[in-house]
C-alpha cells in the first residue's frame, strides 16, 4: 500500500517537473521562502461592472420572452403560448444569479402558470398539436375535391341524357 | 242640414260594417293558421315513434313519461319547449313534405285519433367521462417540465461537486500562497472551514484570495457549464464548451512596469483583440506564436518586445507548450478598462484602468484534474516574474510616450464631446428664449430679438477676417 503511495506521488511529480524544465522541481518554480503576507490582505470587493466578463443576459431574456408568451396565453388564450411561457420561465430561473432579484422571477412563474390554468378553465378542450390542423385542412380539401368531381360526373351524365 | 246628418250616419254604419268584415276575414285566417300548426304536432308524433324504438336501444333503457300529456290543440309554447328538448334529426326534418299523410288533415282541420298521443322523451345520456388520452400533448409537455425539474437538480449537484472537489484539492496550494481564501466580502467571521467558494449562480462560483506579495489579491471565477439547464446541456451537445476558470489577479502600484501582453488561443486572440480597449490601443500587431517559441495554436499582442522577451522564458515556454489546450488567454495589462464601451456616454471622461492579469482556463471533463495545480504553479511564477521585471530606460521612456498619446486622444475626445454638449445646451437655451418671446405679446420685443438673432447669424456665417494693422508710410 505505501508502495503504491510513493508511486503515485512520483507521478504527480512529472508534469511540474517537466514544467520547471529538466532541473527543477515544484520548490524552485516559485520564489524561496513563504510568499504570504498579511500586510497586503484586502477583503473581497467585486470588480468593477466595466472590467467583468459580459453578463449572462438569458435570464432577463427568458424573463421577458415569459411574459410575453403568458400575456398571449392568457389573452388571446392560446394554450401553446402558456405551456412556452412556463417554459421559458422555468429556463429563467435556472439560469438567474443568486444577486438576481428573486420577486421577478417567483412573479413570472406564477403568471405562467396562471395562463395555463386560466387557459384550460376557459376551455378544457385538450390542445391539438400543430400539425392537426394542417391534417383536418388537407382532409376537407380532398372531400371537397371528391364532392366537386362526383358533381361534375353527374352533370356530365345529365348532359348525356 | 239633417240630410247631410243623415248621409253621415249612413257612412259610419257601412265603416262599422267594413272594420267588422275585415275582422272577420282576420279571425277566420288566424284560425286557418292554428289549424296548420296543430297538424305539425303530427311530426312530433312520429319523433315520439322514432324515440320509442331508440328508447329500446339505449344503455340505461329509462324512459321518462311526460307528466302532461299534449293534446293536439294545446297552445304553442309548449310546443317550443319540446323543440328544445327534442334531439332534431336533420334528415327527418323535411320528411313531413313528402310524407301523403302528413297533409291529410289540410282540408280536414280536425283529424282525430282514437288513441291519445303518448309522448316519451330519453334520457340524453351526458359523457362526463374524463378522456385522458385525449391530453397526450399536455401529458408530454407536464413530462418535459419534471425531466427540466430533474435535470435541474441532478446538474446542480454536479456542479456543487466540482466545486467542492475543485477546493478539495487546490485549498492547500492556495493557503499556501495566501494568508485569506475565500473571502466572502461580509463582516461575518467565519470559521476557516467554511469559507470557500461564493455561489454566484448555480453554475457559477467565485472565491477572493488575498495576502501575498507581488499582488493586491486573486478572484477565482469557476465559471462552469450550465448542467442546470437542460436546452444549454443539448446544445452543448451540438457545439461543446468547456468548463473554464478565470483567475484575475489585482496587482499593486509597483507591482509590473507598464506594458501590455496577451497570449491567447488564436481564435480567441481575434476576438480579444476587438473588443478589448487596452489591446486595440497598445497592442495593434497580432504574431503567430512560433516566432515566441510557443505552439503554432497561440498568438501573441505585444506592446513591449523586451517584456514578452523576458516573461516567456524557457520554463514559462516549457509549460506553455505542455499545457497550451488548457490555456484560453493570459493577458497581462496596466491599462486594463475592460471591453470597449458600445455607448458614446463616458468619452468625457477617460476610463478607470486597473492593472491586471487576467488568465482563462479551459479544464478537462468533469472539472479538471491533476492539470489545474502546474496552471495555477505557473500563474504564481508569472506573478513573481512580473514582479522582478523591470524594463530598460528606452522602453519605459517608449511605454510611458504610447500612454501620453493615448491619454492626448482621449482628451481630445472628451474636449470634442465637451464642446459638443456645450454648443447642444445653447441651441437649447435659444429655443427656449425663442418661445418665451413668441408667447409674450409685445410686437416690439419680438422684432428687437429676431434683428438680434439675423444679426448673431450674420455675423456666424460670414468668413473670419484676421484685422492687420498697415502702418501709414
Amino acid at each position: 500500500m505505501i508502495i503504491v503511495i510513493l508511486l503515485m506521488r512520483e507521478q504527480s511529480t512529472v508534469p511540474i517537473a517537466i514544467i520547471c524544465g529538466p532541473s527543477l522541481t515544484l520548490g524552485k518554480m516559485q520564489l524561496s521562502g513563504d510568499p504570504r503576507r498579511a500586510d497586503r490582505e484586502r477583503r473581497y470587493k467585486p470588480p468593477p461592472p466595466t472590467s467583468a466578463p459580459a453578463e449572462d443576459l438569458t435570464t432577463d431574456y427568458m424573463n421577458i420572452l415569459g411574459m410575453v408568451f403568458s400575456m398571449c396565453g392568457l389573452m388571446m388564450r392560446l394554450k401553446w403560448c402558456a405551456w412556452t411561457a412556463v417554459f421559458c420561465s422555468s429556463v429563467s430561473f435556472a439560469n438567474s444569479r443568486v444577486s438576481d432579484d428573486t420577486k421577478q422571477i417567483i412573479s413570472s412563474f406564477m403568471l405562467s402558470i396562471s395562463a395555463v390554468v386560466m387557459s384550460y378553465l376557459q376551455n378544457p378542450a385538450p390542445m391539438s398539436p400543430p400539425w392537426a390542423s394542417l391534417t383536418a385542412y388537407n382532409q376537407s380539401c380532398h372531400q371537397r375535391k371528391l364532392k366537386n368531381q362526383k358533381r361534375n360526373l353527374l352533370l356530365v351524365g345529365l348532359e348525356l341524357t | 242640414m239633417s240630410y247631410f246628418e243623415q248621409i253621415a250616419d249612413k257612412m259610419r254604419l257601412a265603416l262599422f260594417s267594413l272594420v267588422l268584415i275585415l275582422c272577420s276575414v282576420y279571425l277566420s285566417h288566424a284560425y286557418e293558421d292554428a289549424n296548420l300548426e296543430d297538424d305539425d304536432f303530427a311530426e312530433f308524433e312520429q319523433f315520439d315513434a322514432d324515440d320509442e324504438e331508440v328508447a329500446t336501444i339505449d344503455e340505461e333503457g329509462e324512459e321518462v313519461p311526460v307528466k302532461p300529456k299534449i293534446t293536439p290543440k294545446e297552445p304553442p309554447p309548449s310546443s317550443i319547449e319540446l323543440e328544445d328538448e327534442l334531439v332534431e334529426d336533420e334528415d327527418n326534418e323535411f320528411e313531413h313534405f313528402q310524407d301523403p299523410e302528413e297533409f291529410e288533415g289540410f282540408q280536414d282541420p280536425t283529424p282525430k285519433t282514437s288513441e291519445e298521443p303518448k309522448i316519451t322523451i330519453t334520457k340524453v345520456p351526458v359523457v362526463i367521462h374524463p378522456r385522458w388520452d385525449a391530453y397526450w400533448l399536455e401529458g408530454i409537455l407536464c413530462c418535459l417540465l419534471a425531466s427540466y425539474a430533474l435535470a435541474y437538480a441532478v446538474g446542480r449537484a454536479k456542479n456543487t461537486s466540482i466545486a467542492t472537489n475543485f477546493l478539495k484539492l487546490h485549498k492547500p496550494l492556495l493557503e499556501d500562497n495566501f494568508t485569506l481564501v475565500g473571502d466572502t466580502g461580509l463582516d461575518v467571521v467565519a470559521d476557516s472551514d467554511e469559507r470557500g467558494w461564493r455561489r454566484e449562480a448555480e453554475h457559477c462560483f467565485t472565491m477572493w484570495c488575498s495576502g501575498r506579495q507581488c499582488c493586491e489579491g486573486m478572484l477565482l471565477t469557476l465559471k462552469l457549464i450550465k448542467r442546470q439547464d437542460l436546452v444549454h446541456v443539448l446544445l452543448g451537445v451540438v457545439r461543446p464548451s468547456p468548463d473554464t476558470l478565470l483567475i484575475r489577479v489585482e496587482l499593486g502600484k509597483d507591482d509590473s512596469d507598464p506594458f501590455v501582453l496577451c497570449i491567447a488561443q488564436k481564435k480567441i486572440a481575434t476576438r480579444l483583440s476587438k473588443e478589448m480597449q487596452d489591446l486595440s490601443m497598445f497592442c495593434p500587431e497580432r504574431r503567430p506564436g512560433d516566432k515566441h517559441g510557443l505552439p503554432s495554436a497561440l498568438s501573441v499582442m505585444s506592446e513591449c518586445a523586451e517584456a514578452t522577451g523576458s516573461l516567456l522564458d524557457s520554463r514559462v515556454t516549457a509549460a506553455l507548450e505542455q499545457y497550451h489546450k488548457h490555456i484560453q488567454y493570459i493577458h497581462i495589462s496596466d491599462k486594463y478598462c475592460g471591453p470597449k464601451q458600445m455607448e458614446e456616454t463616458t468619452v468625457t471622461k477617460p476610463p478607470d484602468t486597473e492593472k491586471v492579469m487576467l488568465v482563462s482556463l479551459a479544464l478537462g471533463p468533469d472539472g479538471g484534474g491533476d492539470e489545474v495545480r502546474p496552471l495555477l504553479l505557473l500563474v504564481f511564477h508569472l506573478l513573481d516574474k512580473i514582479k522582478r521585471l523591470r524594463l530598460s530606460k528606452e522602453a519605459l521612456v517608449k511605454c510611458e510616450k504610447r500612454r501620453q498619446k493615448v491619454t492626448e486622444v482621449w482628451m481630445r475626445g472628451a474636449h470634442a464631446a465637451r464642446q459638443e454638449l456645450a454648443a447642444q445646451k445653447r441651441e437649447e437655451k435659444r429655443k427656449q428664449e425663442k418661445e418665451k418671446i413668441l408667447a409674450e405679446d409685445d410686437p416690439e420685443k419680438q422684432r428687437r430679438w429676431e434683428l438680434k438673432e439675423q444679426k448673431r447669424q450674420q455675423k456666424r456665417k460670414a468668413p473670419k477676417m484676421k484685422q492687420l494693422k498697415v502702418k501709414a508710410m
